[in-house]
């Protein structure tokens, strides 16, 4: 087994890391209403990944609840969500990327969830990887009954945590959502902490 | 009226197309009760392909209807939904798998759609590092209440189709899915036919 750690993650950036099976990370919002988009990928297969589609059909919901496990593209679970004391997440919705931005008529380069991953994948070893839908933790999906969506601020506080294992080796990736344009991370990007044991 | 491209689609297997910038793809469900899972790369990038987790976010809807632009993982508009009998469509389960069918059926060598797809796009001889999530068409994945969904047969009826307008060049894959083990097909797999045409085709 790995030693403990802890991850600062800076407002607007990401980290990447790997974990034993049997590892819980526990992510934690330090001053509210800070989302984190969550990726994984078996340690020994990149091509093997946390895929939004196959847990959804796994567990036959849009959203995967407290005691759950994230399936991957070959069907194995992944990762299990161990505690969730604030369950408003999105599991719906691709990460933002320069395009986003683009789109939301940023002008010149503007931090993406889909660029932290990239760089801290590069970063720690792991060279180019696809970027699948992630799991955005807390970013805030309201889902009306006609199918409509809007995402709305996140619903922590400071010191909201989620607490996940590993159900496989994997490569995690997480990243400070960088969005100040819309209402996703309440305006004003802020740092997260990861501790892994 | 130039067609270009007009093939009937096995139940449970699979083809490709292509199409201009401007034609028309018309997809029919010849004998009802059939979902096709169906995927486009831009023809100029094949890094740029339809995306539903990209389409839900520009639609802030988890459902496409007529009209809709359907846009890519790099959120520019690839096809447009101009006609749809049948308006039940799915952009949130996988394409059935090797997988889907050796560990949770029993089944192994099933034909699938993953296979299916990836038979069509290899037919038009472009190389894809990785097969993109589908649009499952008259795929019935009805949000049941409380975030959980069902699945169901199609209601699509015998020559029941969808238009989509090629926005710019594309190519792609259609698989009338092999699924026979459960609902999502009547389970009995039907024939699709794919057309691409200039103009609307009352096929």
């Amino acid at each position: 087994m790995s030693e403990p750690r802890e991850f600062h993650v800076p407002a607007r950036s990401g980290v990447a890391f790997r974990v034993d099976a049997g590892a819980i990370i526990e992510i934690v919002d330090l001053q509210g209403q800070q989302p984190a988009d969550f990726w994984a990928y078996y340690e020994n297969d990149l091509s093997e990944y946390l895929s939004a589609p196959h847990t959804r059909i796994g567990l036959m919901k849009l959203m995967p609840a407290e005691g759950d496990a994230f399936l991957t593209n070959h069907r194995r679970p992944i990762i299990r969500i161990v505690e969730d004391p604030v369950p408003v997440h999105d599991f719906l919705s691709a990460s933002c990327d320069p395009w986003r931005y683009e789109e939301l008529g940023q002008r010149g380069w503007h931090a993406s969830c889909q660029e932290n991953l990239e760089l801290a994948m590069k970063r720690a070893g792991y060279g180019q990887v696809v970027c699948p839908q992630p799991f955005n933790i807390w970013t805030n999906f309201h889902l009306n009954p006609d199918g409509t969506f809007e995402i709305r601020r996140p619903a922590t506080s400071a010191g909201d945590r989620i607490v996940l294992r590993a159900e496989m080796p994997a490569v995690i990736a997480i990243s400070a959502c960088p969005q100040d344009i819309t209402l996703t991370a309440g305006l004003d990007p802020t740092d997260l902490l990861v501790r892994v044991d | 009226m130039a067609i270009h491209h007009d093939a009937t689609v096995p139940g449970g297997f699979g083809g490709g197309w292509s199409a201009d910038a401007g034609q028309l793809i018309t997809i029919v469900d010849l004998e009802g009760q059939q979902a096709g899972d169906f995927v486009a790369f831009a023809s100029a990038d094949p890094t740029e392909w339809l995306s539903p987790p990209h389409c839900r976010e520009a639609l802030r809807s988890i459902f496409v209807r007529r009209g809709d632009r359907l846009v890519s993982n790099k959120r520019r508009p690839l096809l447009e939904i101009v006609a749809d009998d049948v308006g039940i469509h799915d952009g949130t389960i996988p394409a059935c798998d090797p997988t889907r069918y050796s560990v949770e059926f029993g089944v192994p060598g099933h034909r699938n759609c993953l296979d299916n797809l990836w038979g069509g796009v290899r037919d038009r001889g472009v190389a894809i590092a990785a097969m993109p999530e589908p649009l499952n068409l008259f795929q019935n994945t009805p949000v049941v209440g409380d975030g959980r969904i069902g699945l169901t047969d199609p209601t699509s009826r015998p020559g029941d189709r969808i238009v989509l307008r090629a926005l710019v060049d594309l190519f792609g894959a259609l698989s009338p899915c092999p699924q026979d083990i459960i609902p999502g097909n009547g389970l009995l797999p039907t024939p699709m036919r794919l057309v691409v045409s200039d103009r609307p085709r009352h096929v």
